[in-house]
């Protein structure tokens, strides 16, 4: 465009001033100009690939490659790979320059790595060329967008946390109620409709009168795990979301993994909800919605009540994952102590991630939401619930031995 | 002389700001008083070194802006282009000399040459429309 002004106006001038001189001198620009626009045309780009892998976890390596194939020959074409900033690349600013041959197929391949769990886009891709003369400039994009899911690195969990109540259908617990199973509970006198290879032979023998022996039920149970999504503190992987994402992958898998039934609850900004359910598939359902969970902004005042029954089904086990900072998820936790579920609250201690951007923190402040974090701690320990910090190096199965000792020898208070 | 150091700082603001659109109005500000001196009775046959040199300036401040990349790996591409440039500068050149040339036969006016020169002018005219709107179809 500057180029076609200074010959417009060089042009103007020779033609006002009635001298040859200005013409002349911008002669090689018009020259330049008329051989550029002359051998404009569509490069005829085209691009074929996409993401190798459709799921990854989190720093496992994946690759965006394809073939690139263009029409005419290109001076400098430069491909670049838009993604997400949870997904980092080793090709400096995601940019590849190449001079492909017309016709020939050109392979392209971005190294990307998963660092942060979630959904996440990649591209399409845009390029930038030009023509032989620097003097057309094309750009656009290339192909379609991508989605790749990076699941959250979760630590295998060799013991958990018994839930205190079971379910009816058969599992790896052990139930309290007596019945068919291999547990050994109890020797009871015979009574009618007992089978005759439960009777106790020695003592039915010493006694006089038949026995049998009792065996505890195998069931499952339901754990609920809660995520409290309200608010966020830390950033990328030093934060509470991405620590609670984790446990909850990890609560997850075990529980499954001893034929429980699991099912989610996210509460923030934004209310979800998962039904319990069994299985490998359950699994992956969880873990698939937890990449979707982040913090939403919302003032609405969020209620447990809105979730349908059966995601709450009675007599299940709900372990809450909160850093405590909104009373909303309070509230919700308290809502269902007094519901009667069995809840273990596991407090993500934030304080670990303030101050890891640079940011200074004032002391007096840092020491006012500290206190007012042990208040709303002590005020749900006060209404019963069982409320578990989690500091920093400390890993989630030793918590579990914590809930585990907890449940071993507390007293309930006499009403 | 004033103003063609008021350009030249201008041109030397533009690439350290790394402005490419003013790139062409620094370098028309270098140039004025240059043509301006030449069309007012300077030297003419300096036109066919004077135009080349300008566009050599430009595309080389147009290329100083660009994203930089490693040199290894663009030694063929700096090639082909130093190349174009050099060529498309001598063949500008010899579009100056050709231009000036022309002006330089004794030809008289009339109506048959007026009308050859406005032929000229729309034909001229239209090769430029036609280049322009395909160049922006397919570009």
């Amino acid at each position: 465009m500057g180029y076609a002004a200074l010959v417009a106006l060089g042009a103007f001038a020779a033609v006002t001033l009635d001298r040859i001189a200005p013409l002349a001198l911008v002669a090689p620009f018009a020259i330049w100009l008329a051989l550029g626009l002359a051998q404009a045309s569509d490069p005829g780009l085209e691009l074929e690939g996409g993401l190798d892998q459709p799921r990854v976890a989190e720093g496992q390596e994946l690759a965006w490659s394809g073939e690139l194939r263009c029409r005419r020959r290109l001076l400098d074409l430069e491909l670049r790979l838009p993604h997400a900033p949870d997904l980092s690349s080793e090709v400096p600013a995601d940019r590849l320059r190449l001079s492909p041959r017309p016709g020939a197929a050109e392979p392209v391949s971005w190294p990307l790595r998963a660092e942060r769990w979630g959904h996440h886009q990649v591209g399409p891709v845009e390029f930038q060329a030009q023509d032989a003369f620097g003097l057309l400039r094309y750009s656009g994009q290339l192909g379609g967008a991508g989605r790749v899911r990076v699941y959250p690195a979760w630590e295998r969990l060799r013991r958990l946390a018994d839930p205190a109540r079971t379910q009816l259908f058969s599992g790896n617990r052990i139930a309290r109620q007596h019945g068919e199973g291999i547990e050994f509970a109890e020797i009871r006198p015979f009574a009618a409709g007992d089978r005759v290879r439960r009777i106790n032979w020695r003592v039915t023998a010493r006694t006089g009168s038949p026995f049998v022996n009792d065996f505890h039920l195998e069931r499952n149970a339901d754990v609920i795990l809660f995520i409290d999504s309200f608010a966020e503190i830390g950033a990328g992987l030093d934060s509470v979301l991405t620590l609670a994402v984790r446990a909850a992958s990890a609560l997850a898998d075990g529980y499954l993994g001893e034929r429980d039934r699991v099912g989610l609850v996210g509460f923030g900004g934004l209310l979800r909800w998962m039904v319990p359910g069994m299985g490998p598939q359950q699994f992956y359902r969880v873990v698939e919605s937890l990449l979707d969970t982040q913090v939403v902004t919302s003032y609405a005042w969020q209620k447990v009540d809105v979730i349908p029954n059966r995601v709450l089904p009675p007599s299940a086990t709900v372990l809450a994952l909160t850093p405590l900072l909104d009373l909303r998820s309070l509230g919700a936790l308290v809502n269902l102590h007094q519901r009667g579920f069995d809840l273990v609250v596991l407090e993500i201690d934030p304080e670990r991630f303030i101050g890891r951007e640079g940011r200074a923190v004032d002391a007096t402040a840092l020491a006012l939401w500290k206190l007012v974090r042990a208040s709303r701690r002590r005020a749900l320990q006060r209404s019963g619930l069982l409320v578990l910090e989690w500091p920093e190096g400390l890993s989630l199965e030793s918590l579990l031995a914590e809930i585990r000792e907890f449940r071993r020898f507390a007293r309930r208070p006499a009403a | 002389m004033g103003l063609e150091l008021c350009g030249l700082l201008g041109l030397a603001l533009v690439l350290v700001l790394a402005r490419e659109r003013w790139v062409v109005p620094a370098l028309a500000v270098v140039a004025l008083p240059e043509g301006a001196a030449l069309a007012l009775g300077g030297p003419v046959a300096l036109c066919p070194l004077l135009g080349p040199a300008l566009l050599l300036s430009a595309e080389l401040a147009f290329w100083s802006l660009e994203g930089a990349r490693p040199a290894r790996e663009a030694l063929r591409l700096s090639l082909v282009r130093i190349l174009w440039l050099l060529l498309l500068a001598l063949g500008g050149g010899l579009a100056a000399l050709l231009t000036l040339g022309l002006a330089a036969v004794p030809l008289s006016g009339g109506a048959y040459l007026t009308l050859c020169g406005v032929l000229a002018a729309v034909l001229l005219l239209a090769l430029v429309g036609w280049a322009g709107r395909r160049a922006l179809l397919q570009g």
